[in-house]
């Protein structure tokens, strides 16, 4: 069978990859590069992104996926706390439901403030025993970063004892730095204006605390971040 | 005056014989072996008379493609070839290595609807699991570097756009 030899390029390494006797570990990073090619394409962008980083000859045989956000769907409880969570993959028209436990089971029951820069943010009331609020101060916000692709959860310090629901978490600066250091800014309205919270956050020094102002004008609904600035129109 | 062809030397015509790297035949009709684009080339240059040999994929993975073959030259409903795809792979998954060489195989022979339900089944496989559990399952060393897995883990700033 000469046309054996025109069919060599999609081999990516063995020769002769099939003659390999039982018992004989198949080495699995060394699929022919089609096969990878047709593999890839069945994954969503989690999966694909955890393909990828599994061996180089995967990684190299792969292309980045097309940066199409995922879309966030949420189920609501009576009380406005999340029931579940989960991502749609517009490329692969697909749900993505099991995301990761750890990251997304105590987020059940949380608050949904946002999400940005591929982190998605909740927040959950606790009642914080060791401060020095009076008694019915002493429930408080704490914000939740997850990072569901990662399955990193950031938990910031708390914030409170005044703080309202409802309000929308924004994130200063670059994504790739969140871990090491990054500014989080609260932005709730109120019967007023609106509250802004914020606290530059370094991984590993926790006593940090939050800084807030007050806007005496209520802003509209429109806020943004752009180039370390947060943006409301008046 | 024409030569009169019985109807069993006609079926006896369309069958071929394929011989696997280990040297076991296989006998079946044409149009069964034609769904691998790569016999199906070397027939139409060689003919069927002699046999042809598949030197390439062993005589296990061989027989257990000419079935997929075989069953997907028949023309049945779709409801019926989902049910024996997927008992097919519920069995091929079973075994790492003959999965592997299937998939190989089916490359090699290029057998595109084979190629797709591996490819879909492997994904399948590896859904939901993090790298570190896809290299355990199958076997893999970590190559990459520490820059490398860090850059991929910290590069998704796309997927959730500030709205």
């Amino acid at each position: 069978m000469n046309s054996e030899d025109d069919h060599d390029q999609d081999w990516s390494c063995d020769e002769e990859p099939l003659l390999l006797e039982q018992g004989v570990r198949r080495d699995w990073s060394c699929l022919p590069r089609l096969a990878v090619n047709f593999i890839y394409r069945q994954l969503n962008a989690i999966d694909h992104t955890q393909f990828r980083s599994v061996c180089m000859e995967w990684r190299g045989h792969t292309k980045k996926r097309e940066k199409i956000p995922l879309v966030i769907l949420a189920d609501f409880n009576q009380d406005g706390t999340l029931k579940g969570l989960s991502l749609f993959d517009i490329i692969r028209k697909e749900a993505i439901v099991c995301l990761h436990r750890a990251t997304f089971l105590p987020v059940r029951h949380d608050y949904y403030l946002g999400a940005s820069h591929g982190w998605i943010f909740t927040g959950q009331i606790v009642v914080h025993e060791e401060c020095d609020y009076p008694f019915e101060s002493h429930r408080v916000l704490r914000i939740n970063l997850n990072n569901p692709i990662t399955g990193s959860l950031i938990i910031l310090p708390l914030l409170g004892p005044e703080t309202k629901l409802g309000g929308r978490v924004y994130l200063l600066g670059r994504p790739d730095d969140l871990e090491v250091y990054l500014t989080v800014i609260y932005y709730v309205a109120n019967e007023k204006g609106a509250d802004v919270h914020f606290i530059r956050y370094e991984k590993g020094w926790p006593d940090v605390q939050w800084t807030t102002f007050s806007l005496e004008v209520k802003p509209c609904d429109v806020v943004a971040c752009f180039e370390g600035a947060l943006l409301c129109l008046l | 005056m024409a030569t009169i062809i019985t109807k069993e030397q006609q079926e006896k015509e369309k069958m071929v014989t394929l011989v696997s790297s280990d040297s076991e035949k296989f006998v079946v009709e044409q149009k069964v072996a034609e769904k691998s684009h790569v016999i199906k080339m070397v027939m139409n240059c060689c003919g069927i008379e002699s046999p042809i040999p598949v030197r390439r994929v062993k005589g296990d993975i061989l027989k257990s493609i000419l079935e997929y073959c075989e069953k997907h030259s028949k023309g049945e409903a779709q409801e019926v070839m989902e049910k024996w795809d997927k008992e097919y792979m519920d069995k091929a998954e079973k075994d790492l290595v003959f999965f592997h060489d299937l998939m190989l195989a089916s490359h090699f022979l290029h057998i595109q609807e084979l190629v797709d339900l591996i490819a879909v089944t492997f994904a399948g496989m590896l859904k939901m699991k993090s790298p570190e559990e896809i290299r355990q399952k199958f076997n893999i060393n970590n190559d990459l570097t520490k820059e490398q897995e860090e850059h991929i883990m910290t590069t998704f700033g796309w997927a959730f756009q500030p709205i």
